[in-house]
């Protein structure tokens, strides 16, 4: 469901020191040293496929907070325009009451001060 | 300041760059996966040299592996433009329900304003109907 915290003001994403802290333990020493320099190759290409695939994600979850967002505003827009429209209607309604009643008085006067 | 924005472009999906970044780096880490030195290892074994057979089976786990890498990256990048033109279609598609709800909206408004005039105008007819009636009966 969407409310106004997880729309107008969801959590901020993941900050560059929070990524490099998650990113560190890819960083971290080659533990096969035996498989020589194809092995640091190897394993230094998953460590940078990583980190890009961790951007591609990230990415992607703010595209869909951001259509998110857009969709709940529009809701919002909507709703507000709805409401608009009868708090006129109950405007119009309340006026025509009002002469109505204002009709049924002066008529019954009359008909009263006539008959 | 959150407020609200109509009209506006709709969110971009993932970034170029980002998209490119990934196929690269998916690339070049299926590519590093080629090299069969390190997939001869797997094949060593005590006190036995490397041979002719363990060679050819790390070349073609190396080929293996790269062949794939290099498919999912692709398949991948595949994705991500799919993911990206949902997003646009789906963005697309809520703007124009917007535009027609809101067109619906204004019908509507108009119309209930229309039918309170008539009802106000009514009361008035009838009023001097009634009036009129008294007078020449």
């Amino acid at each position: 469901m969407l409310t106004y915290q997880n729309t107008f003001n969801p959590p901020k994403p993941v900050d560059d020191t929070q990524r490099a802290a998650a990113l560190s333990g890819l960083r971290m020493k080659n533990p096969y040293a035996a498989y020589g320099q194809q092995g640091q190759d190897i394993m230094s290409a998953l460590g940078d496929q990583n980190a890009a695939q961790y951007n591609l994600a990230a990415d992607k979850a703010n595209a869909d907070m951001e259509q998110r967002k857009t969709a709940a505003q529009r809701d919002f827009a909507l709703q507000g325009l709805q409401q608009m429209s009868q708090a006129r209607q109950n405007q119009a309604d309340y006026n025509n009451a009002r002469s109505a009643m204002g009709y049924g008085l002066v008529s019954n006067l009359l008909s009263g001060l006539f008959r | 300041m959150n407020q609200v924005q109509i009209g506006q472009p709709g969110p971009d999906g993932v970034s170029f760059g980002t998209r490119k970044a990934a196929l690269n780096n998916s690339l070049a880490q299926a590519y590093a996966q080629g090299d069969p030195r390190a997939a001869m290892k797997p094949y060593d074994r005590a006190g036995m040299s490397r041979g002719a057979g363990q060679m050819a089976q790390g070349g073609i786990d190396a080929t293996q592996k790269m062949a794939s890498g290099i498919a999912d990256a692709y398949t991948q990048d595949a994705q991500v433009g799919a993911y990206n033109a949902a997003n646009a279609y789906a963005n697309q598609q809520g703007q124009q329900q917007f535009a027609l709800q809101q067109a619906a909206l204004q019908q509507q408004d108009a119309y209930a304003q229309a039918m309170a005039n008539l009802q106000r105008r009514q009361q008035s007819m009838n009023f001097v109907s009634g009036l009129l009636g008294g007078l020449l009966r």
